[in-house]
């Protein structure tokens, strides 16, 4: 066989880009803040973090180096941007969470590279999924979604999103595997597909944490999306309007139903009511529009002093420190993790399901986020992966990230098959 | 060791957007070369995939069809990966699978069933190459490609 002519990918040399981009951030807070003890911690940490990352890599692989290398440079500029809002503070626990969500990464890399294993393990997928549930309505006190442990506190809703995109994915032969009650033939994965579907959404109704649903419907609809366009037999123009029909009448059925709240959000005018429902978007508004192309200075923002600065108008709060080119930059590279999809494409019908799910998540929640302190949709209140403060939420996207990283470097092994099974 | 440079952007406002623009500049720069690196990945993705599946190909005739995936799909529905306008075979007809670096074919409820080198597969059944597998009125040879 010929060698490949293609040579292998420098990891030094990735390491070097994210280095400098590192850098040149650091040099922007350096000539902002000057030289203080809190800015040598800062610099020491992101560039420390870049050099072990990347032996880390060395050592472990050296396939799918996108992901790696774009969530590194994500992970150390999510930490300065922690650090600087406001003024400098090294924020070592976010960075402990952005490289804990590296670690997590890896982790869900490892579990996820092999298709056919993770397909066989779906099982405790359910069960997780299910775990989480039970956590969510019995752990989290009062209709909540936090559970406090005192010394931290966890939000488990974040971790049902990965797995409900382990739950998302299906292979060709489960889908071939049909069963028949009174008469009706169906999928079982579709049918439990679409049951934690409804479970998740009654739950989010029941917590009224309805700004995540929508990217839990998303990663649903793409995994149905993907089974109706390749995997079910019967498509027909009926089914499809059918489809449609429902989805209308779900989605006008929860329009009348929305709680209070939700409706106050709907139809509210921020402008009118600029002290009390529209303060945070107005605020956001102002601050991006104060902070121009290029910032009103690192640190010198006032965004800060508003509820929810560094996590649910996170973008804006960016925006007005570093500027709208920074902001967009930003978006541009956290969307080059889904993007990594398209460089190499999943190479089984298990890892698109699972990349679909991924991409789907994380757009819809940027989407949510950004459009959301724009007002351009109500306000829902999610994060921007990796980029907001909350570790639960740094954990989840890093999980995510490493199912994009499987489906684009896969181990395609079964072990039934290398046991003897013809 | 403190040094306050902030007196600085005071003095020259200029300098803090020419900082900004110095810090964006380069960060896009390293994006669009990661950027070049993952195209890169892309066709290296390609060489491995080939290693993989041994670069194996169906031909069937004139035509050709690269397996450039764990799981190729053969039948008459619109969605298969290889399809195949004939009324003989099945919407899903047969399933090519590769793992641990061997293709194998199975019959997913063909009513013709699939026939690999004049034998009807009850089985998975590992391919080779050179291997016929009749699907209808089809045959396809396992053929390997040039890497």
């Amino acid at each position: 066989m010929a060698k490949s002519s293609v040579k292998p990918i420098s990891h030094p040399f990735l390491l070097l880009l994210v280095l400098i981009a590192h850098t040149a951030m650091m040099v922007l807070v350096v000539l902002s803040f000057g030289v203080d003890a809190e800015v040598i911690k800062l610099a020491a940490a992101v560039l420390s973090a870049d050099l072990v990352g990347s032996v880390i890599l060395q050592i472990i692989h050296r396939e799918a180096c996108t992901v790696d290398t774009v969530l590194l440079l994500i992970t150390g500029m999510s930490t300065i941007y922690q650090s600087c809002f406001g003024g400098l503070e090294f924020d070592v626990k976010h960075f402990a969470f952005c490289m804990a969500s590296f670690v997590m990464c890896q982790i869900s890399y490892a579990v996820t590279r092999n298709p056919y294993r993770a397909e066989k393990l779906k099982p405790l997928w359910y069960t997780l999924f299910f775990i989480l549930v039970f956590c969510i309505l019995f752990l989290t006190g009062s209709r909540g979604i936090w559970i406090d442990l005192g010394f931290i506190t966890i939000q488990p809703s974040e971790f049902v999103k990965p797995v409900f995109v382990l739950i998302c994915a299906s292979s060709i032969h489960t889908q071939l595997k049909k069963s028949e009650i009174a008469g009706f033939h169906f999928v079982p994965d579709n049918l439990m597909l679409l049951l934690c579907t409804v479970v998740i959404a009654g739950l989010q109704w029941w917590c009224r944490d309805l700004g995540s649903l929508p990217t839990f419907i998303a990663a649903a609809g793409c995994a149905m999306l993907l089974r109706f366009c390749y995997l079910r037999e019967k498509v027909s123009l009926r089914l499809i309007v059918f489809l449609a029909a429902c989805g209308v009448g779900v989605a006008i059925f929860a329009w009348k139903l929305a709680p209070g709240y939700v409706q106050e959000r709907l139809h509210s005018d921020i402008w009118a009511d600029m002290s009390s429902t529209g303060y945070q978007q107005v605020k956001a508004l102002t601050a991006i529009a104060e902070g121009g192309w290029f910032g009103k200075g690192v640190g010198n923002g006032t965004l800060i002093h508003v509820a929810a600065a560094r996590t649910d108008i996170v973008f804006s709060t960016i925006c007005e420190e570093w500027g709208l080119f920074t902001g967009m930059m930003t978006v541009v590279l956290v969307l080059f993790l889904p993007g990594a999809i398209l460089t190499v494409p999943p190479r089984s019908y298990y890892h698109s399901g699972l990349a679909l799910g991924v991409a789907a998540v994380f757009i819809v929640q940027m989407a949510l986020n950004i459009f959301g302190s724009c007002n351009l949709i109500p306000f829902t209140g999610v994060t921007i992966p990796f980029i907001s403060q909350g570790g639960s939420s740094m954990l989840a996207s890093g999980i995510l990230a490493g199912f994009l990283k499987a489906a684009q470097a896969p181990v395609l092994t079964d072990r039934q098959t290398q046991k003897g099974g013809k | 060791m403190e040094v306050d440079l902030s007196p600085l952007f005071e003095q020259y406002p200029l300098l803090r957007e020419a900082a900004t623009a110095f810090a964006v500049i380069f960060v896009n720069f390293c994006a669009l070369v990661i950027l070049i690196a993952a195209a890169r990945e892309r066709r290296r993705g390609d060489h491995r995939w080939i290693k993989e599946g041994k670069g194996y190909m169906l031909s069937c005739g004139s035509e050709c069809y690269t397996l450039g995936a764990a799981e190729i799909l053969i039948g008459r529905h619109p969605c298969a990966d290889i399809r195949f306008d004939d009324k003989e075979i099945s919407r899903f007809h047969a399933l090519l699978t590769l793992s641990n670096g061997k293709w194998h074919i199975e019959d997913i409820g063909a009513h013709n069933g699939v026939i690999v080198n004049g034998v009807r597969i009850q089985q998975r059944c590992r391919l080779h190459q050179n291997d016929v597998i009749t699907i209808g009125k089809r045959h396809l040879t396992v053929i390997k490609g040039v890497i």
